[in-house]
C-alpha cells in the first residue's frame, strides 16, 4: 500500500475493469473543461489570449491560471472565480465510473470511504519544519512519510530530528539523491551508512557499492513518488528524475535520522 | 501446473527492484520470467524478440521513460499486455495517462505482493480462456 488514487484502488481490488477506467476517464475528458476554455466561455479571456498563454506554457513550464495573471491577462479575483468554477462543475472519476455503468452511487460511497480509510495512513501530519522550509509543499509530506516508508521497505524503525542549516555533508559512505520538479521543485538527499543501504537494497550480503546504492535510490524514488500523490491531490504538477550521485550541497537542510539499522540523515534544499 | 505459464518480461532500472520482482513471478505457479531490460528502448527491443506475453515495466526510468515505451509497445504490438509499475503511480494524472495508452494495470511501489500475484494469476487466466 502506498499513495493510490481512487481508479487505481478499484482495479486493485478487483471492482472495475482496465476498460471501464479508460471509458470514465474518456467521458472526464469530454466534461471537464480547462481554465482556458472556461475564461472564453465567460468572456473573460479572447481564444487569442488563451493561445498567448499556451504557447508561453511550451516555453514555461507552468499553470495556465498562474501564467495568464503574470501576463496580465487575468486578474486574481477572475482566475479564482474560474477555478471556483472548474472545482464545481468538475465530473470527478467515481462520478464517472457510475455513468459509464461501471458502478451504482451505493457501492461507490462504499468504496469511497474504505479508500479514505486505508489511505489514512498516508495523511501527513504536523512535522516541525526549519523556517526555510515551512512554506515548501513537498517537506512536510517527504519528513512525514520517511519513517513509514523506512519500516515499510526495509523493516528499518526511523525518526526524524531537528532539521538545520546544512553546513557540512554527513560522514556517510553512500550519497543518493533525486530532484521533484514542477510547481516545488526540491532536491531530496539521502545519506547512509553500508548497514542501512544493504537492508533498503534487501541484500544483507554480497552487495556491491552499486546495489547498495540502487537500493537508496529506489527508495528515494518510493518517498518522492508518494509525496508527490500527496500535493497532487492539492492542484501541484511535479515530475521526478531518475536518481543521481555526488550532489554537492546548497542552501538546504539536514535532518539527523535516528534508525536501528546503520546510521543515516536526509537532506532537503528548495530547488 | 500442467498449462501454460505466462511469459513475462520485466523492466527497471533499478536491479534491486528487478530482483524483486523476479523472486515474486519465480514463487508464482502462473508466470515465469522471459527476460529482464534496465530501459524503456531494451524493453522495446525485447518484446519484439521474446514475444512476452505480459510486460511488467516501470514508468520513471533515464533514457527512454516507461510511458515513451508504453507508446511505442502499443503501436507496435497491439495485443500485447503490460501493467505499469511506479513510485509515482499513486499520482492520478501518471496513473490516467498510463491507462489512457492501454496499460492493463499500475501497480505502486513499494509492490504489494499479493496484488502482483492477483494480477499475474488473472492475467494467465485470460490468457489460457
Amino acid at each position: 500500500m502506498g499513495v493510490k488514487f481512487f481508479g487505481q484502488y478499484l482495479i486493485e481490488k478487483g471492482e472495475i475493469g482496465a476498460e471501464h477506467l479508460r471509458a470514465a476517464l474518456d467521458l472526464m475528458d469530454q466534461h471537464n473543461r480547462t481554465l482556458g476554455e472556461l475564461a472564453v466561455v465567460g468572456g473573460i479571456l479572447s481564444v487569442a489570449d488563451t493561445e498567448k498563454v499556451n504557447s508561453e506554457q511550451r516555453r514555461r513550464d507552468l499553470p495556465f491560471g498562474q501564467l495568464a495573471v503574470e501576463m496580465g491577462l487575468l486578474g486574481e479575483e477572475q482566475l479564482d472565480h474560474l477555478i471556483h468554477i472548474q472545482d464545481r462543475e468538475r465530473l470527478r472519476i467515481g462520478d464517472a465510473l457510475v455513468r459509464v455503468g461501471a458502478l451504482d452511487n451505493q457501492r461507490l460511497g462504499e468504496l469511497l470511504a474504505h479508500h479514505e480509510a486505508e489511505q489514512a495512513p498516508y495523511r501527513t501530519g504536523d512535522v516541525a519544519l526549519p523556517d526555510g522550509l515551512r512554506s515548501h509543499a513537498l517537506a512536510a509530506p517527504v519528513l512525514d512519510l520517511l519513517p513509514k516508508l523506512m519500516m515499510r521497505m526495509g523493516r528499518i524503525f526511523a525518526r526524524v530530528g531537528r532539521g538545520e542549516v546544512a553546513i557540512a555533508a554527513p560522514k556517510l559512505s553512500i550519497q543518493r539523491a533525486v530532484r521533484i520538479l514542477g510547481d516545488a521543485p526540491l532536491l531530496i538527499c539521502l545519506f547512509g551508512d553500508d548497514a542501512l543501504a544493504r537492508k533498503l537494497s534487501g541484500s544483507e550480503r554480497d552487495a556491491d557499492r552499486e546495489l547498495l546504492e540502487d537500493g537508496m535510490g529506489e527508495f528515494l524514488n518510493v518517498l518522492a513518488g508518494n509525496a508527490m500523490g500527496l500535493v497532487e491531490q492539492r492542484g501541484l504538477a511535479t515530475e521526478l528524475a531518475p536518481p543521481e550521485s555526488g550532489i554537492e550541497l546548497g542552501s538546504g537542510f539536514l535532518f539527523p535520522l535516528a534508525v536501528n539499522v546503520g546510521s543515516a540523515a536526509l537532506y532537503l534544499e528548495p530547488l | 501446473m500442467s498449462e501454460k505459464k505466462l511469459n513475462v518480461l520485466l523492466v527497471d532500472d533499478s536491479r534491486v527492484m528487478l530482483t524483486q520482482l523476479e523472486r515474486i513471478v519465480a514463487q508464482s505457479d502462473a508466470a515465469e520470467v522471459v527476460g529482464t531490460a534496465r530501459t524503456g528502448a531494451e524493453a522495446v527491443q525485447l518484446a519484439s524478440q521474446l514475444q512476452p506475453d505480459l510486460v511488467i515495466m516501470d514508468i520513471v526510468m533515464p533514457e527512454m521513460d516507461g510511458l515513451t515505451a508504453l507508446r511505442l509497445l502499443a503501436a507496435k504490438h497491439p495485443d500485447l499486455r503490460v501493467a505499469m509499475l511506479s513510485s509515482v503511480g499513486g499520482m492520478a494524472s501518471r496513473a490516467e495517462e498510463a491507462f489512457r495508452l492501454g496499460a492493463v494495470q499500475v501497480l505502486d511501489k513499494p509492490i504489494d505482493e499479493a496484488v502482483l500475484e492477483a494480477l499475474l494469476g488473472q492475467e494467465c487466466e485470460r490468457m489460457q480462456s
